[in-house]
């Protein structure tokens, strides 16, 4: 017994439909012999016998649907036929063969050796001859694909070999230096700097919490430092959700989580140090590192009170704080002692005007003094 | 006011046969013609030609073989112009000339492989500088100009021989090429097989031209019309053409009348678009009915041959069928390995990934 499936008649015909039987079971048929004409979206077709034997079954009768691969005729018995396609080897030996069907779109696996490098072969070929390796190269293309330009860039950055005593930059580092020259080759920056009196402050104030929401206060105030600028575009948008990127120090470099919808946040502190914990394990998830609105930098931990920080397109503004300290103030005419809050804000002048960025220096100190 | 003008220049295209359809000459053949076995020899190919045909449209009706265009009605053309060719030329087909592959002594096997999707059909045992079947209309034409310049760049005497369909004439690459070959006068033979359709496109929506050998003129190539069912016309015109082209006197064109006797391929059913008392009509003019006649009137041809070659001509065919289904499938990377004499870097490493794929199959 032996089964003729319905092969596809066209060229990728899903089906066909039972025309005409030539054949009945208990026929015997030579090779090649009309047994039935069938029709399909193009054409009506005779179908011969593959093989020579006898019909046993006819799986469908006149008008009915056959998929392309479905059972068409059973014969009985075979008397003769062609020897079947078959996987004999070759003089060379056995051939190896997989049903398996290899995809063809980008191999995605770890990032752990050039086979997981998301490019082009034109652009893998391009960065082989420009002496560029791609595994340090971060992608700027559609699902962060290496793009030409990306290769290209890399080889304007990096135009010699270290010297012997030089390392290259690496990892975070490396990433640092491309955002800060990004930013320098895009950004106009310009910053103002005050110090806000502390001194009313109830005891056990949190600090970063108390900065926090004074920049949300001041993004309310003053929306347009809370903003992207497209500069292709020559377009702002402005935001109502403060997305605060923080930047956090680590041994390898500055990270910037962003902390979601700082406005109205309650679980600040808790998220504050997950990410602590988390860029200080290098555990990070990569998705909490982009989309801020804005940024704030802690940069006075040990020492220095006032900074000009940078900007990090698309953002437009950037508030840093410096190292508190005891300072002697002119309060109610009196020369006395408060504990003063240095505060740098850097905004680019493309997008931020002068006095929007003064409003919105004003309205943040306000917060700040506020007793809690 | 009458303008006094001159006639420049005039031309003419010929028409020649020398069997008419109930395979009766019209005329005395040419010596070359008048051997029984050059007659018998014809007559057998267009057979076998036939013969193979149907069955490769039954292996594709079997789910064997993929698409595949039948050149039923049409085998004078292939068979004569093959026939007429000498070993050192150079064919350059399209789809339609399986039989000047066969005469030529190239396999059938090879034609089911190719149709059968497995590109080792096209590295010809025997016709190691023939071109693989071109899919792509008019393509072919440019090729075999540049094959043409080739040889007349080495001093050989050669000629390239290409066909091409009514349709074809069309395409602005077949208009280029005989411009080209007239230009440099290169040695090179267009067969233009006119069986009156283009797929389901007539040739009367095709061109208004009277006829498709004038479109030479305009290049400055001569051109001709020939019975295309009468493989002694299309053999003959040949041979006359290819001898002129070998000599130096640069391109020919030769169209063939003749008739698509089948659907365009087997995705296809002619029956929608060709009328049935046309096709009636072309019946009578079949090319091997015509010969044989011939062959039988001058006592050159009996029943008994006629059997005996009819089996012969089978079991060829079955063998071909069975070399076909019983070649071993290459190994899937073969997909790389005839496209670069060097592989590059990108593809080794797709090909690294398929026999790390294979391995872990086998597992
Ligand atoms: C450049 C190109 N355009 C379109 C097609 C689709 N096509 C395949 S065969 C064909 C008709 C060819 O007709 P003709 O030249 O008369 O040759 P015939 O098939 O009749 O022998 C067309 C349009 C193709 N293969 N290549
Ligand atoms: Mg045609």
């Amino acid at each position: 017994m032996k089964v003729f499936n319905l092969p596809d008649l066209g060229e990728g015909l899903p089906d066909a439909q039972i025309r005409e039987w030539h054949v009945k079971p208990g026929d015997i048929v030579e090779i090649d012999q009309p047994l039935v004409a069938m029709e399909t979206a193009k054409a009506v077709v005779e179908v011969p016998s593959p093989w020579a034997g006898e019909i046993g079954e006819l799986h469908g009768s006149v008008d009915d649907i056959i998929d392309t691969g479905a059972q068409l005729v059973t014969f009985k018995t075979i008397t003769s036929t062609h020897a079947e396609k078959k996987d004999t080897g070759t003089v060379v030996g056995h051939i190896e063969r997989t049903n398996a069907v290899v995809p063809e779109t980008a191999q995605v696996f770890e990032r752990t050796s050039s086979q997981n490098i998301k490019a082009t072969p034109a652009v893998k070929q391009l960065a082989k001859q420009l002496n560029v390796d791609l595994t340090q190269i971060t992608g700027t293309g559609p699902n962060n694909t290496i793009t030409a330009q990306d290769v290209k860039q890399a080889t304007t950055q990096v135009s010699a070999k270290p010297a012997a005593d030089f390392e290259p930059l690496k990892g975070v580092r490396r990433s640092m230096m491309q955002t800060m020259v990004k930013s320098h080759q895009e950004i106009v920056p310009a910053t103002i700097f005050d110090e806000a009196d502390i001194a009313a402050w109830a005891d056990n104030q949190d600090i970063t919490l108390r900065i926090i929401r004074a920049i949300t206060h001041a993004c309310k105030i003053e929306p347009s430092l809370n903003a992207w600028y497209d500069s292709a575009a020559q377009a702002r948008k402005l935001f109502t959700d403060v997305n605060l990127g923080l930047a956090i120090d680590s041994d390898e470099g500055l990270f910037v989580p962003v902390i979601e919808k700082a406005q109205n946040n309650s679980e600040l502190r808790n998220i504050i140090n997950t990410y602590k914990t988390q860029v200080k394990n290098r555990s990070i998830p990569t998705e909490k590192l982009s989309g801020a609105t804005i940024s704030l930098s802690n940069f006075g931990v040990f020492a220095g009170q006032f900074a000009t920080p940078v900007v990090v397109p698309p953002q437009v503004a950037i508030i840093g704080i410096g190292k508190i300290k005891d300072a002697a103030v002119v309060y109610q005419e009196q020369i006395v002692v408060h504990k003063m809050i240095p505060i740098s804000l850097t905004f680019d002048h493309r997008a931020v005007t002068g006095g929007e960025a003064s409003r919105f220096l004003y309205a943040l100190m306000q917060d700040l003094k506020e007793a809690n | 006011m009458s303008i006094q003008s001159q006639t420049v220049a005039e031309f003419a295209i010929t028409y020649s046969r020398f069997l008419d359809a109930e395979g009766h000459p019209t005329q005395d053949l040419p010596e070359s013609l008048k051997n029984a076995d050059t007659l018998r020899k014809l007559y057998e190919y267009m057979v076998l030609n036939r013969t193979f045909d149907a069955k490769a449209v039954a292996l594709q009706r079997t789910g064997k073989m993929g698409t595949y265009p039948s050149s039923a009605g049409q085998e004078a053309i292939g068979v004569g112009v093959g026939a007429a060719m000498q070993e050192g030329d150079v064919s350059v087909p399209y789809y339609r000339d399986h039989g000047a592959h066969l005469i030529r002594g190239g396999s059938i096997e090879e034609i089911y492989l190719l149709w059968g999707g497995d590109e080792r059909g096209n590295d010809y045992a025997t016709l190691k500088q023939d071109f693989p079947v071109a899919v792509p209309i008019a393509s072919q034409s440019l090729h075999a100009v540049g094959v043409a310049k080739a040889i007349q760049y080495r001093k050989q005497s050669r000629a390239v021989v290409t066909f091409i369909g009514d349709g074809g004439t069309s395409e602005g690459d077949f208009y280029e090429a005989i411009n080209l070959a007239g230009v440099w006068k290169l040695p090179v033979l267009f067969v233009i097989n006119n069986n009156f359709w283009a797929i389901s496109v007539p040739l009367s929506e095709q061109t208004i031209c009277k006829t498709l050998a004038q479109k030479g003129i305009a290049a400055g190539v001569s051109g001709e019309q020939v019975d295309g069912n009468d493989v002694l016309a299309v053999t003959y015109a040949t041979e006359q053409a290819l001898k002129r082209i070998r000599e130096g006197h640069g391109p020919h064109i030769i169209e063939a009348l003749t008739y698509r006797m089948c659907d365009h391929t087997t995705a296809d059913d002619a029956k929608r678009y060709q009328p049935p008392e046309e096709v009636e009509s072309y019946k009578k003019e079949d090319p091997i009915l015509r010969l044989r006649n011939y062959l039988v009137s001058q006592n050159l041809w009996d029943e008994e041959q006629e059997k005996t070659l009819y089996a012969r001509v089978k079991q060829t065919v079955e063998q071909a069928v069975h070399a076909y289904e019983s070649i071993p499938d290459q190994p899937p990377t073969a997909i790389f390995d005839y496209l670069y004499a060097t592989l590059p870097h990108d593809l080794i490493e797709q090909r690294d990934i398929l026999l790390a794929n294979l391995g872990a199959h086998h597992e």
